[in-house]
């Protein structure tokens, strides 16, 4: 398949990242790795990924940040982003609420994660 | 028989010091608490108890000087022993009743205390009138409204359905001794020592230890009676009368902050190095023995380390 | 008598269930306030975990499988129960635990206290006394080993379901120690309760999830309850600031780390995404008193939770000793606590006796200092902008467990003119119904529950302080300031859907005085969806 599409996993846990990775690829897609918000901004820019999923407790860069620099940007805002965190609902009534956040995320896995519907959320979604 | 009598009254008294000195001592050798204050807390002075205010309500509150109320603290105290005023409030039905019992028993006290005045009085060749007076008032008064307090209460406690299912054999027999003991002084009183000349005589007797002389039946079983339930008491729930300080004073108005107490850092130091032995895995999980080992630990922090 | 009666030793028995609350039991709402359908127990948990004292699970105890397993829970709860009695296991609180088993008159005065029993319709299992008096028959036979002590104290079957419902118990009560409050002798009943999910969490590993693995250990893993870690935090901090600067036309920064400053202000962290006005109405009211102020981002340093304090010592003490530990390297005079009632009794009251020397950082609330700001002038104020009826919840940690009761009234009434009292409130208040840890569980039908029977009382108290300001067209608030009780009132004004019939909304204080502060833009405080 030349047009396969391409998850982008942001991620710094590494056994979540793998799981989430195998989780995708055992569904066809492609598959970009980033263990941190910076570098995941870049990859995202470099490869123009078909979706992102992403972490939001990370070091050095928060999840919520790297969020905001996605929608923020020209060239990825229209990447749909799913949020995948273990801290509840309060991020997307956060998000919501904040006139800083452009948008909202297209996608919201709380932790542990429920496969098929994350499964059915991405392929709704590209 | 009298002398048998003496005899088991001296064991009543030692056992009854005895037993309300254990449970102090046992009380007071506890380890230190942690705070644990339930506010009104009365002594809190500047106007701040009569709201349920507390010192904690300044800023800096460590830097400013402390305002306390003695006078307060009494007050509150006097309404409590005095008037039973938490049962007053929250629980009036029953508060007819153990009012009563809890007035009878507090005469039946001032009785046995002028009682042993006037013996004293009376060994010293003085004839104490005024305090026989008090004796003759206090005593069947105390009697007749504890049993009639008592009978109140054993009648709740017996027909209460929310109170049945918390009663036990000991509440029912506790409350009849209490009838008892009572109703064989008052029959005493009424027809073999009207005066309470042979229960000052009596005293009279343990004090000097001169335990002869006494010979009336009815009156020996009440003395046995009443010796019987003081040395019972302190073995039962009843030892409110007395743990109740504590209680009051050392737990739920127990406020005082450590402000740089020597005295205090020195008891933290000593729990603080209590072993603990607790088996759940976030505690026993990690080899730490003392509660200092254990509580500056951070058993998450460690495992994410190590992986 | 109450509707539900009970023997003590019904909770032994094989039933399926001990006793349930069923619509017509409830303690009636003013303003004929109609009754949600509430749901049940969900089936798969029904499988997995003792679900045998009413239509509830909170604690989620294994089900034993096996008679081995059941008498192996039998056996660890008596074990942890001696540990409950050992001078040096329990050092923090044997001193009550004893004195309420040795003193209790079981006069039952202390039941019409609890708004549980209230509400539940004088529910025998919720009197404050009943899940005592098991406990109190067991220690007495089992660990004291008191001669005739089935004569003496009552007779007690001891099996699994005993434990397992006594575990459960545990759950049905927001240790909010009102009960204990009216107690004649002193006895705790409360403290029970707490002594009970001690056992099962320090001996046998079991507690609500939302207390234990998503709660305190998520703190000490990650740094926060919430899972939010200092980056997020911050960040989120950050934006807080950027939006409500704009929002409100008042230019502030949040300082964080800030080595040496003054005051270490400790959020409780969950405020931080559900209610960010009330980080951010901190920062401007702090700015504009020009404190000198920081928060921490050290693990445990931005989130002032101690999930300890409902269910577990040990927890708790690394909690508190975190909190210091933040204090201490920042070189701070003080620590004040924001909006969050168990986190003030955490670290000001129960730390005192528990933080070794050199972490004993002076610690206090931020009420009053609160009060001392709107006093002091250096803030120009108009409280026409609050001229709505407010009325004020007294979280029990801080009123009855505290005795901070002005503060917060002096700020009402300087800057609220429709102020209101509920009735009974100060140390006398009702608690929320969220208290112990339930605000913060939505799992299963808890969240019913808690609307139904924990938190009733308090909707009831706070229809009844606006009856003269009914109706949609009047915009009425809710002072609530700590999280969780926030959280519970939250639930309660959902649930109830008294935002929509009522204009009823909640909030803290600081809320409130920020949206009085003149050079703040008017509306801070608004009457939109949450
Ligand atoms: S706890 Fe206090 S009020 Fe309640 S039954 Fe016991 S003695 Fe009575
Ligand atoms: S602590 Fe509060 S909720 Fe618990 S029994 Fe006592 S009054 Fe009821």
């Amino acid at each position: 398949m030349n047009d396969k599409k391409r998850v982008l996993v942001v991620e710094d846990e590494v056994d979540v990242r793998t799981y989430i990775s195998t989780l995708f690829q055992d569904q066809g897609y492609g598959i970009l790795t980033a263990e941190n918000g910076k570098e995941g901004f870049e990859l995202a820019i470099k490869e123009k990924p078909d979706l992102i999923t992403l972490d939001i407790a990370m070091p050095s860069q928060s999840g919520m940040r790297t969020f905001r620099m996605f929608k923020d940007s020209e060239e990825l805002k229209s990447i749909p982003v799913i949020i995948i965190t273990g801290m509840g609902e309060d991020v997307s009534s956060f998000i919501k609420r904040l006139k800083g956040f452009s948008s909202q995320p297209e996608g919201f896995m709380g932790k542990p994660i429920d496969e098929e519907k994350l499964i059915k959320m991405v392929s709704d979604l590209i | 028989m009298s002398l048998f009598v003496y005899l088991i009254t001296y064991a009543g008294i030692v056992i009854f010091c005895a037993a309300v000195l254990k449970r102090i001592i046992s009380y007071i050798n506890n380890p230190m608490h942690v705070r644990w204050e339930l506010y009104p807390v009365p002594h809190e002075g500047g106007g701040k108890a009569e709201y349920g205010g507390s010192y904690l309500e300044e800023v800096d509150w460590w830097k400013k000087p402390r305002e306390t109320s003695k006078i307060n603290e009494l007050k509150v105290m006097a309404a409590e022993i005095l008037g039973l005023k938490a049962v007053y409030e929250y629980n009036r039905p029953l508060w007819f009743v153990t009012y009563p019992f809890h007035i009878g028993l507090y005469f039946t006290v001032m009785f046995l205390v002028f009682l042993f005045i006037g013996s004293i009085a009376g060994l010293m060749g003085i004839e104490a009138l005024t305090i026989m007076a008090i004796v003759k008032f206090t005593g069947p008064l105390g009697f007749i409204l504890t049993i009639c307090g008592a009978a109140g209460l054993l009648y709740k406690r017996l027909t209460d359905e929310n109170l049945k299912i918390y009663s036990s054999i000991e509440h029912y027999f506790n409350l009849i001794l209490f009838i008892v003991t009572m109703g064989v002084a008052v029959l005493t009183w009424l027809f073999v020592d009207p005066d309470f000349v042979m229960a000052k005589t009596f005293i009279a007797g343990l004090i000097s230890f001169k335990l002869t002389g006494i010979s009336n039946p009815l009156f020996l079983i009440q003395i046995f009676l009443i010796v019987a339930t003081i040395t019972y008491i302190p073995f039962t729930h009843m030892s409110h009368f007395f743990m109740k300080y504590f209680l009051y004073h050392d737990i739920r108005w127990d406020d005082k902050p450590n402000i740089d107490s020597p005295e205090t850092n020195a008891k933290i130091n000593v729990v603080l190095n209590y072993p603990i032995t607790w088996s759940a895995e976030h505690i026993a999980g990690h080899g730490k023995k003392t509660w200092a080992e254990v509580a500056t630990f951070n058993p998450e922090a460690q495992t994410e380390k190590e992986q | 008598m109450s509707k539900k009666s009970l023997t003590i030793n019904d909770v032994s028995k094989a039933s399926p269930i001990l006793t349930k609350v069923d619509n017509e039991d409830l303690m009636p709402l003013p303003w004929n306030i109609k009754e949600k359908e509430s749901k049940d127990i969900a089936e798969g948990i029904q499988n997995d975990y003792a679900c045998i004292l009413d239509d509830v699970s909170v604690l989620n105890i294994p089900k034993p499988k096996t008679k081995e397993e059941e008498q192996e829970l039998v056996d660890k709860f008596i074990s942890g129960m001696k540990k409950s009695f050992s001078r040096t296991d329990n050092w923090t609180f044997l001193t009550m635990l004893e004195t309420t088993m040795e003193n209790c008159a079981k006069c039952n005065t202390c039941s019409d206290a609890c708004h549980l029993y209230e509400a539940s319709g004088q529910n025998e299992m919720y009197r404050p006394n009943y899940r005592t008096e098991i406990f109190r028959r067991i220690y007495k036979k089992y660990v004291k080993k008191e001669p005739f002590s089935d004569l003496r104290n009552g007779k007690v079957d001891l099996n699994w379901r005993t434990i397992a419902r006594l575990g459960e118990m545990s759950y049905r009560c927001n240790i909010c120690r009102r009960c204990a409050q009216a107690c004649p002798i002193g006895a705790d009943n409360a403290l029970v309760a707490r002594e009970i999910r001690k056992i099962f969490s320090q001996e046998m590993g079991i507690a609500p999830p939302e207390l234990h693995k998503g709660g305190s250990v998520n703190q000490m893993r990650t740094g926060s309850s919430t899972q939010m870690n200092a980056m997020v935090a911050k960040d989120n901090v950050e934006f807080i600031d950027e939006d409500f600067a704009e929002e409100t036309g008042y230019e502030f920064h949040t300082p964080w780390d800030v080595e040496g400053a003054d005051i270490l202000l400790i959020h409780n962290a969950g405020e931080i995404m559900a209610w960010p006005d009330n980080i951010a109405a901190f920062s401007i009211i702090f700015e504009a008193a020009g404190l000198s102020w920081t928060l921490s981002s050290e693990v445990a340093g931005y989130d002032s939770i101690n999930y300890g304090v409902f269910y577990d010592d040990v927890q708790y003490a690394r909690t508190a000793i975190l909190h210091a530990q933040a204090a201490k390297k920042l070189g701070v005079k003080k620590i004040v606590l924001a909006e969050c009632g168990h986190a003030h009794k955490a670290l000001t009251v129960i730390a005192d006796r528990v933080l070794p020397e050199g972490l004993q950082i002076p610690r206090e609330s931020c009420f009053p200092l609160l009060r001392d700001i709107v006093k002091s002038g250096k803030i120009k104020f108009d409280p026409s902008r609050n001229n709505f009826p407010v009325t004020l919840h007294d979280p029990c940690n801080v009123t009855r467990l505290m005795g901070i009761i002005k503060p917060q009234r002096e700020i009402m009434k300087e800057l609220c003119p429709q102020f209101r009292e509920m009735v009974p409130n100060g140390p006398h208040n009702y608690c929320c119904g969220g208290g112990s840890g339930f605000a913060i569980m939505h799992r299963n039908n808890i969240g019913d529950w808690r609307n139904k029977v924990t938190g009733r009382k308090k909707i009831s108290q706070i229809l009844n302080a606006f009856s003269d300001s009914r109706g949609p067209e009047i915009e009425k608030y809710v002072c609530a300031p700590c999280s969780n009780c926030k959280g519970q009132i939250r639930d309660l004004i959902e649930g109830y859907e008294l935002l929509d019939k009522e204009q009823l909304t909640y909030g803290g204080i600081v809320e409130l005085i920020v949206n009085a502060m003149v050079d703040v833009n008017p509306g801070f405080i608004n009457w939109e969806e949450f």
